[in-house]
């Protein structure tokens, strides 16, 4: 609010500084999209999509269930991308939890959606950390 | 009909993301205590541990991500966590198909880690 009194000049609203969070979590629920239920195939993407977002991978895990459905993690320097998988109702779960100024964790999103390749995307955006 | 957007959506998993702040210092910088959280969070939460968790402690030029990071994989996904030792902080995500009690989880979360403060999102997915 700008107001104008007797003894001062103005009330002057504060700039707001642009708030700064330790890092950005993208939680993507994909349907109907491509089903992959080979580990190794799972790895290559998920390490690919490290690449994409200018992250470090540390080590990769991944347990196939059986009869069916993935779940995954790739530790990064800059935190880590997991995935689950539920073929049977068409679903994958991804988180891509990023930190760090370089990190690009929409670009390791787009390339994802190409490999899944869902019908429907959902994803929400959560920051994280926030900075004093 | 009316009621039509009353349906329920069918819920096929929960993620509860806690971001802590200042944390005990020598609690985050303890693989042992680490490991010890993520074994009781699942004994008490009721999920099934599966293979040995990952607890690794990463040392960067850029101080802010040096710390111990966790993965635990469960029967019905996965637990992750990232401790900062230059902020005392830790960033904490536990994703179940499985339903569990997230309030129980906070609450272990805060105390095990002696955090000052805690932000905790559910995300219902």
């Amino acid at each position: 609010m700008t107001k104008k009194t007797k003894g001062s000049t103005k009330w002057v609203k504060p700039i707001e500084k642009p708030k700064k969070y330790a890092g950005i979590l993208l939680a993507a629920d994909f349907w109907y999209g491509r089903i992959i239920e080979e580990p190794e195939e799972i790895k290559r993407i998920l390490t690919e999509a490290v690449k994409r977002a200018k992250n470090i991978p540390l080590e990769v895990t991944i347990h196939k269930f059986q009869p069916q459905g993935i779940t995954g993690v790739v530790l990064l320097a800059e935190s880590h991308i997991s995935i689950a998988t539920w073929p049977e109702i068409n679903y994958v779960a991804i988180d891509i939890f990023t930190c760090g100024e370089k990190s690009m964790p929409y670009k390791a999103l787009e390339y994802l959606k190409k490999e899944f390749q869902p019908k429907r995307a959902e994803v929400r955006e959560i920051k994280r950390g926030k900075m004093k | 009909m009316k009621n039509e957007k009353l349906k329920i959506k069918k819920i096929y998993g929960k993620e509860l993301i806690l971001d802590l702040f200042d944390c005990d210092p020598k609690i985050i910088r303890s693989k042992k205590k680490i490991l010890e959280y993520s074994d009781k969070l699942c004994n008490l939460i009721k999920v099934k541990k599966y293979r040995k968790p990952i607890c690794e402690r990463f040392a960067f030029e850029k101080d802010s991500a040096t710390g111990y990071s966790l993965v635990q994989l469960i029967e019905s996904s996965s637990i992750t966590g990232h401790f900062s030792e230059l902020w005392n902080r830790a960033f904490i995500n536990i994703f179940s198909c499985k339903l569990f009690n997230h309030k129980i989880a906070t609450d272990f979360t805060k105390k095990f880690f002696k955090a000052k403060k805690i932000k905790n999102r559910v995300l219902i997915r």
